[in-house]
């Protein structure tokens, strides 16, 4: 074997000048996923990358935003909005069904006043030791005024009425019916200021019961409470 | 065939097929090349792998006027180098208090004999420390000027030629011991 000595720098030079080394298949997968992961970071009108997805993130979050705004937000205010609507006065609505509506709340006002009194009144009774006397008549009074332009037959109210006064009335711990002094200490009872609002300030207005009958090619109106003649039209 | 020039100008519009046969046709050489100045063929791959990253980004640079070859070669040593001085940071092995201090005397070289094999001179390249092969593989493969060299490396001339006779002593170290078996 002819052995040649050599510097050893021109020994890497000849070695190495052209030397090449084979790798395996797998190299240019790792260079093309580099390059894919490349373009997907750079801005291009063409295909999909980073900033498409950014849109359709923000795009998301800002939906997402907009209906929790909607539905925490501006769905409870319609509600709300609905809800007021519907507790307007009932002159609003014309027609049978308003006078009906009416009718039923002027009914059922009674009877929350005809409650309410009786409630009231008994509350006063156990209090009575220690409740002035002009303080009960007073109260007495109010309800009773706000009763008695309720109901339309005096006769029978004002007898019950007077029934439900005897009644009221404090009695002394001997049973006598003589009404107590005023004490040196005075106790304003416990009056429930809403219902008794209600009370005094809910419109009352008489019951129109309202019959129709049609005959033909007539309808003929007839109100139950009036005496007076009634309406006569055709269809 | 595709001659360079096209196929450059298909890569410059990102046509994979194009980049493929890039790689196909300069990575035989370039790996050879990576494997001079890597440590082992991990990091090998590594600096190979972001040398055509590199190449692909910037071929829309390449004029034309010189190979293509020369060009993704220079791009390759340049990597090389980055990833070799980014390694160093974490190594702080070497003693470069003394390296001004030697006396330079490069004309007096012992003579090796001439058949050692490729694979046994690479095992010898890597035995060496990072700085030294560097220096080693730029001046006598690539041959660069000792200038060149420190002005790529961020170093003094005379460090550079330092290295380079530490380098040519190990590696001639290595090969006698070897032959001497």
């Amino acid at each position: 074997m002819a052995q040649e000595n050599k510097k050893l720098g021109d020994l890497y030079k000849e070695a190495f000048n052209d030397f090449e080394a084979q790798g395996n298949s797998y190299d240019w997968n790792d260079v093309e996923k580099r390059l894919d992961k490349m373009k997907f970071y750079k801005l291009s009108f063409t295909h999909f990358n980073i900033y498409y997805s950014l849109l359709i993130v923000t795009c998301f979050i800002a939906s997402l935003i907009s209906a929790t705004h909607y539905f925490l937000v501006t769905v409870p205010r319609i509600n709300s909005d609905t809800a007021v609507t519907a507790t307007y006065p009932n002159s609003v609505k014309t027609g049978d069904e308003s006078n009906k509506e009416e009718l039923n709340s002027d009914t059922k006002g009674n009877e929350n006043n005809e409650k309410s009194f009786k409630e009231e009144s008994d509350r006063i009774v156990k209090k009575g030791n220690t409740t002035s006397k002009i303080k009960k008549e007073n109260l007495l009074n109010k309800d009773y005024e706000g009763a008695e332009s309720v109901n339309d037959k005096e006769n029978t109210k004002n007898q019950s009425n007077k029934v439900k006064k005897e009644s009221i009335i404090p009695t002394s711990a001997n049973g006598n019916n003589e009404i107590l002094k005023r004490d040196s200490v005075t106790i304003i009872p416990h009056v429930n200021k809403e219902k008794d609002s209600l009370k005094v300030h809910k419109p009352l207005k008489t019951p129109k019961k309202t019959v129709y009958i049609t005959k033909q090619d007539t309808i003929f109106e007839y109100d139950t409470l009036k005496t007076k003649k009634n309406r006569r039209f055709r269809k | 065939m595709i001659n360079e020039k096209e196929l450059a100008e298909e890569c410059c519009r990102h046509n994979r097929h194009a980049q493929k046969e890039l790689y196909r046709l300069y990575s035989p050489k370039m790996r050879g090349i990576c494997l001079r100045y890597a440590k082992d063929a991990d990091e090998a791959k590594d600096i190979m792998q972001e040398g055509f990253i590199k190449v692909y980004q910037n071929i829309n640079k390449f004029s034309g006027s010189g190979s293509l070859e020369g060009w993704i070669r220079r791009i390759i040593v340049n990597t090389a180098i980055t990833q070799i001085n980014k390694s160093k940071k974490h190594k702080q092995n070497m003693q470069i208090s003394n390296e001004n201090e030697m006396v330079v005397e490069e004309e007096n070289e012992d003579l090796l004999s001439a058949n050692f094999s490729q694979e046994l001179l690479l095992k010898a390249l890597n035995n060496l420390s990072e700085d030294f092969r560097l220096v080693f593989n730029l001046y006598f493969i690539e041959e660069y000027s000792h200038k060149e060299i420190a002005e790529l490396l961020g170093i003094n001339e005379n460090t550079s030629r330092t290295r380079l006779i530490r380098a040519r002593t190990q590696l001639k170290d290595y090969l006698t011991n070897f032959n001497g078996r």
